[in-house]
């Protein structure tokens, strides 16, 4: 028998529904907690996941097009974006329960977890080492779309010297920040570098995690992340 | 450059033709500088989208129309039918 598969995009969520006779299966991406970092476009394992208006999205500007487009056809329902999204946009229903079967068969370890926060009071699981670099010649002064974007409220625009003045540069306050790379698809200049240097989590190959499956989605998320992306 | 998921898109009607969305474009600010094709140009007194590759998705545009005549949509091959 063949499942059928449906994608329903709301001003809210986005979900995706797979139906096999009675299993029904969803993956429901929550819009007003997603902060539009990509994460989740990075590990999935199908590239089922498109890059979306972020920018616009972040403004409520799009109503029809999330800040990550997910392709129900693509889409395995592994649910290892649902694992590593920071904000905890993400969640995968099995029969109405939420059930991570990845994580079950050990093959996402555990994540060594500090939790932050977002400007609204909203929690942040801070699972990344790493560095935000912002090309002061690219960025557009006064555009501020880092400094909106930014779930954590880590990037800062200085006031001018002068009020007919803008700035051209952008602060980055590394304690706050949690890596997440929102900024880098936001930005319309393409001026932000996001370098992760390391995924904190916990336990051994093959004890705790399946080789090479976890490895490498380390490697995904470790590659220097940019835009335009290609 | 890589195909976009999403796009603007214009309503003929109510779009004046005013120029606004092109100003408020940070990536046709840069464009023009270059002296390269804009994302949206004025043609015929109506704004239409020339450049959607080139679009980064921040919505100024959206915002700047007085017409309310431009919003982002999905791109038509993301619209796959479910």
């Amino acid at each position: 028998m063949i499942p059928s598969f449906k994608r329903e995009i709301k001003e809210k969520d986005q979900t995706l529904t797979m139906r096999l006779l009675t299993l029904q299966t969803k993956l429901i991406h929550d819009r007003t907690k997603c902060a539009g970092c990509n994460t989740c476009r990075i590990v999935c394992p199908k590239d089922a996941i498109t890059r979306g208006p972020v920018g616009a999205d972040k403004k409520n500007l799009s109503e029809q097009a999330p800040s990550v487009i997910f392709d129900v056809n693509k889409c395995s329902f592994c649910g290892c974006c649902v694992f590593l999204c920071p904000f905890g946009a993400l969640i995968l229903e099995v029969d109405g329960e939420q059930k991570l079967q990845l994580k079950d068969e050990k093959a996402l370890p555990d994540l060594d977890i500090e939790m932050k926060k977002t400007t609204e009071d909203q929690p942040i699981k801070c699972y990344f080492e790493g560095k935000i670099t912002i090309d002061a010649d690219k960025c557009i002064p006064g555009c501020q779309s880092c400094t909106y974007g930014c779930p954590s409220g880590a990037i800062e625009y200085p006031k001018p010297e002068k009020p007919w003045e803008k700035a051209t540069r952008v602060t980055v306050d590394e304690e706050k920040c949690v890596h997440c790379g929102a900024c880098v698809h936001i930005c319309p200049a393409d001026a932000i570098i996001l370098e992760r240097t390391k995924v904190k989590f916990k336990g051994e190959p093959e004890k705790d995690y399946t080789v090479p499956f976890w490895p490498d989605i380390v490697k995904k998320l470790t590659t220097k992340l940019k835009s335009p992306i290609v | 450059m890589e195909e976009r998921a999403y796009i603007p898109v214009i309503n003929k009607v109510r779009c004046t033709g005013c120029g606004d969305c092109t100003i408020a474009c940070p990536v046709d600010v840069q464009l023009r500088q270059q002296d390269q094709p804009t994302i949206l140009i004025i043609t015929n007194g109506k704004c239409i989208v020339k450049h959607p590759e080139a679009c980064d998705g921040c919505g100024n545009c959206v915002e700047a129309c007085s017409q309310e005549a431009i919003r982002i949509d999905l791109a038509e091959a993301q619209k796959v039918p479910v």
